[in-house]
């Protein structure tokens, strides 16, 4: 029972009530922000008549959440990407590894947070209920459902106007999916999107390298010590052969 | 831009280094040369090898082989050796002659072979390195190797273990004798004297050159 | 007073003195302020120069320890002995300081614990901490036979010397996880760095130029002591050591060329910042050590030690390339660190070489055990505490 968002770009208007009612929701100033931070989850970028909503995409397999320590941040069966700040140790390697650059910092806080988009984990996802942004919006441009509904409804859309549409679903498969999907009539390339990414999972590079380590040790270690038995065994050889020798001018 | 800034403050800081050092090696008194003053009045005196009273010694290394070079003592006392002269591949020395010459700067002190033989090898890293012989006199610092002859006879003159020993401490106490009865050049050196403490490091740099002289027939014949 | 205190200062000491200082108030600072007022840190740089250099390079620069372990126990090169001990101490100190800096970094360093609770095995940095962990403590019980010496625990001192084997192979094992896994941090970032530095690669390269640099680091430091501490230098040793040092060296050059090859990456060499620090990367870590070893003068002590040294900074360039220059464009932005963040790391670094220098002071550092059974005093009889007739003393004698 995994929750997405559905965001379909031809029919944003750029009104700036998702963002609001986030702010809205968190507790935080509204303003009109143009770029994510501490007390921003969400933005509208203005790419030509286009409005693109930049948020936490709640990917499938989540960069952030692999390379946590700590596991502060977890994809939860909701389908939201939670972060809890009391297991949080502050290392920022989610902030880097993030493919979307989405978590912010408290920089100026001195018990500072990892911010970012919970998809309203807490408050409401977890108990079923849409989100914030999606209940603000006037215009239907953001949907909350089941996320396999969602694509099916993104793919009929698609199906039904197949002129309007560019014929992709970004967060279908890139980086391994996502649970925020764009439905676009301007090439994705245009707006901002990575298109860059491929279709693996980023934890996968380094899963792929993780998962051999224990055979790595174990061959090492074997080898390490069978290199040790026989750099030694040579000492021993050669000791024994002299105290031999030492016998035999004796007699 | 970090890369490059660290890399350029990390040179610098190297170059820096260099002319200091660079400027230390011009006035050798600059620097203290008993910095290592505990330290001072120890040598090293393996007990595997036999000693010349004049600070040379002999190790057997099978029946037609004997490595020779200087002592610990001496090697201290001289200070930093820069220049090693040796006898020759196939020259044949005898037991007390001052075949072995070590400069120090401007100054040279002769030394004899520890006993009589002909010479097979030379250690071509010590004459290349001299440092070597500081860094341990009795093993990458050896000199040179020789074929013994009248090996019982030239051993009867040298001392080893215990004997090696209390060898030493006596000619150490000679040594502050001595040193006491020249005329010094250098304050600290009268100071660890009054210690009690036989000043050995660089001693020799603060004599001047006839009591280096002196200190050659005294010590080194 | 003053005046005497002054004149025994030298250059390195004052300096020292300067960034330890000047680190203390700005890591006091960052702690009252925060993270945000006191470093150039921000959203769009993540990790600057305290992840960059005090943890990604600082745990490369302490490779010398697992290194020259490996070569005396496991290989049983024992002729490196003598060395093993202040290599030890050096990367026991290194892994500390890594820590320490690695404090500064964290946003809530109070937490750092819940890294041994909470696990996340997916995670590279979770295993790096692990690794680190576990290596500093068989750091500690390999420098420990110094400490036990010292105070003459022979119970203890047969103790860890009947566990030398295993520590050393699991030292080597912890080492080569960790030391890899520094590149395998870099890994989840494939679009954000620039080819130059991303490979699939990376965890290998790390480790085989942790070696390298682990060899180089132990003739810098075996150079630098020598000097300061008027201890003998083994440059036979040295030698063959630097030797090694530039085989692995020109091993990992190969291995990053035929990377750039089989990644077409030698298309975008031209006229840019990054192709200039790769440039200076490569000089500094294969090709000049490989002529300064080529040549008469790389024989000499002075000649090793600069060989090493350059071994020394490409190393560092590579890893700071890796952490930063090859962020840049993808940010935008160009990060330089603060003076707060400066002087901290500073002053890291300065701790490091003070620490080692008491160490050396005031334990058996530089010698080996036989070599102090040949050592003869030349006074035979300790002076006496109570000041006696000088003649009673010298009668004694
Ligand atoms: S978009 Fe970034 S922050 Fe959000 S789940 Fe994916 S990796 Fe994590
Ligand atoms: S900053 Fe916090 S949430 Fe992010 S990776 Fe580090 S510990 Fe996890």
């Amino acid at each position: 029972m995994s929750y997405a968002l559905l965001i379909d770009l031809t029919g944003c208007v750029g009104c700036g009530e998702c963002q609001r009612a986030c702010q809205r929701s968190h507790g935080f100033p509204e303003v009109e922000a143009k770029n994510l931070n501490d007390k921003n989850f969400t933005c509208l970028d203005q790419h030509g008549d286009v409005f693109v909503r930049r948020m936490c995409q709640h990917c499938e397999q989540p960069a952030c959440a692999s390379v946590c320590p700590v596991g502060a941040l977890e994809k939860t069966k909701a389908g939201a990407v939670n972060y809890s700040a009391d297991k949080c140790i502050g290392c920022r390697y989610c902030m880097l590894a993030c493919p979307y650059d989405i978590p912010k910092y408290e920089w100026a806080s001195n018990n500072p947070r990892v911010r970012k988009c919970t998809m309203c984990y807490d408050e409401r996802t977890s108990k079923g209920q849409p989100t914030a942004c999606s209940e603000a919006c006037p215009v239907g441009a953001t949907l909350f459902g089941k996320r396999d509904e969602l694509l099916a409804e993104a793919h009929k859309r698609i199906g039904e106007n197949p002129d309007k549409y560019v014929h992709r679903i970004y967060g279908e498969k890139e980086a391994g999916g996502a649970s925020v999907l764009y439905l676009t009539s301007v090439p994705f390339e245009k707006l901002g999107f990575k298109t860059t990414l491929g279709n693996e999972a980023l934890p996968e590079k380094t899963w792929n390298v993780l998962s051999k380590l224990p055979d790595v040790v174990a061959t090492a270690g074997v080898l390490f010590s069978a290199v040790y038995w026989i750099t030694h065994r040579r000492d021993e050889v050669r000791a024994f052969e002299q105290k031999m020798n030492g016998k035999s001018n004796v007699n | 831009m970090v890369a490059l800034a660290v890399i350029l403050f990390a040179i610098t800081l190297l170059t820096i280094d260099l002319v200091i050092q660079a400027r230390q090696k011009k006035y050798p008194l600059m620097s203290p040369s008993l910095r290592s003053s505990e330290k001072a009045d120890v040598v090293r005196m393996p007990k595997s090898v036999f000693f010349h009273p004049a600070h040379t010694w002999a190790r057997m290394e099978g029946a037609d082989s004997v490595t020779v070079g200087l002592d610990d003592f001496i090697q201290k006392a001289v200070g930093a050796i820069d220049k090693v002269y040796l006898p020759m591949i196939g020259q044949k020395v005898k037991q007390g002659d001052p075949v072995i010459t070590v400069h120090h700067g401007d100054r040279k002190l002769m030394l004899v072979a520890p006993i009589s033989g002909t010479v097979f090898a030379l250690n071509n890293d010590v004459l290349d390195n001299p440092a070597l012989i500081a860094a341990n006199p009795y093993e990458e610092g050896w000199l040179f190797r020789l074929e013994p002859e009248l090996l019982a006879n030239s051993l009867s003159l040298l001392t080893i273990a215990e004997n090696a020993v209390s060898w030493i401490r006596t000619e150490a106490m000679r040594f502050r004798e001595f040193l006491a009865g020249q005329t010094l050049q250098h304050a600290t050196l009268g100071a660890t004297m009054l210690d009690g403490g036989v000043p050995v490091a660089n001693s020799l740099e603060y004599l001047d050159d006839s009591s280096l002289r002196k200190f050659e027939d005294q010590f080194l014949r | 007073m003053i005046t005497r205190l002054i004149g025994k200062l030298t250059f390195w000491k004052a300096l020292g003195i300067v960034f330890i200082l000047g680190g203390l108030v700005s890591g006091a600072a960052r702690f009252i302020f925060g993270l945000g007022a006191t470093t150039h840190l921000s959203d769009s740089t993540p990790w600057g120069v305290w992840i960059g250099f005090d943890v990604v390079t600082g745990v490369g620069l302490a490779a010398g320890g697992f290194t020259l372990c490996g070569i005396v126990y496991i290989f049983n090169i024992k002729r490196f002995k003598p060395i093993v001990r202040p290599t030890v101490l050096t990367a026991f100190l290194g892994y500390l300081l890594v820590v320490v800096g690695l404090m500064f970094d964290l946003g809530r360093p109070w937490a750092i614990w819940h890294a041994i609770v909470m696990w996340n095995p997916h995670s590279v940095m979770f295993e790096v901490a692990w690794c680190v962990m576990l290596y500093t403590t068989v750091l500690a019980l390999e420098f420990s036979p110094v400490l036990l010496e010292r105070f003459h625990l022979t119970k203890a001192l047969k103790v860890v010397k009947a566990i030398t084997i295993p520590l050393v192979i699991a030292g080597i094992l912890l080492s080569m996880l960790h030391q890899s896994s520094l590149g395998s941090l870099y890994l989840i970032v494939p679009e954000k760095m620039h080819p130059f530095w991303y490979s699939p690669m990376l965890p290998v390269f790390f480790f085989v130029s942790a070696l390298a640099v682990g060899m180089g680091m132990t003739i810098v430091e075996s150079y630098l002591s020598a000097r300061a501490f008027n201890k003998t230098l083994e440059t036979p040793l040295l030698k063959d050591l630097s030797r090694m040092m530039v085989g692995v060296a020109s091993v990992y050059v190969m291995m990053r060329f035929l990377d750039m090859l089989h990644g077409n990456k030698f298309a975008l060499v031209g006229w840019n910042m990054e192709s200039g620090m790769l440039a200076l990367e490569m000089a500094l870590f294969f090709a000049i050590p490989l002529v300064v070893h080529n040549v008469r003068f790389g024989q000499t002590r002075l000649g090793m030690f600069l060989g090493a040294m350059s071994v020394v900074l490409g190393f560092v360039t590579n890893r700071l390339n890796v952490a930063m220059t090859s962020l840049e464009r993808y940010y935008g932005n160009v990060y330089f660190p603060s003076i707060g963040e400066l002087f901290v790391t500073a002053a890291v670094v300065s701790a490091g070489f003070w620490i080692f220098s008491l160490a050396v002071k005031h334990l058996p550092i530089f010698v080996d055990a036989h070599e102090e059974k040949d050592m003869v005093r030349l006074t035979p009889v300790m002076r006496p505490v109570v000041e006696e007739p000088r003649t009673a003393a010298s009668a004694q004698a």
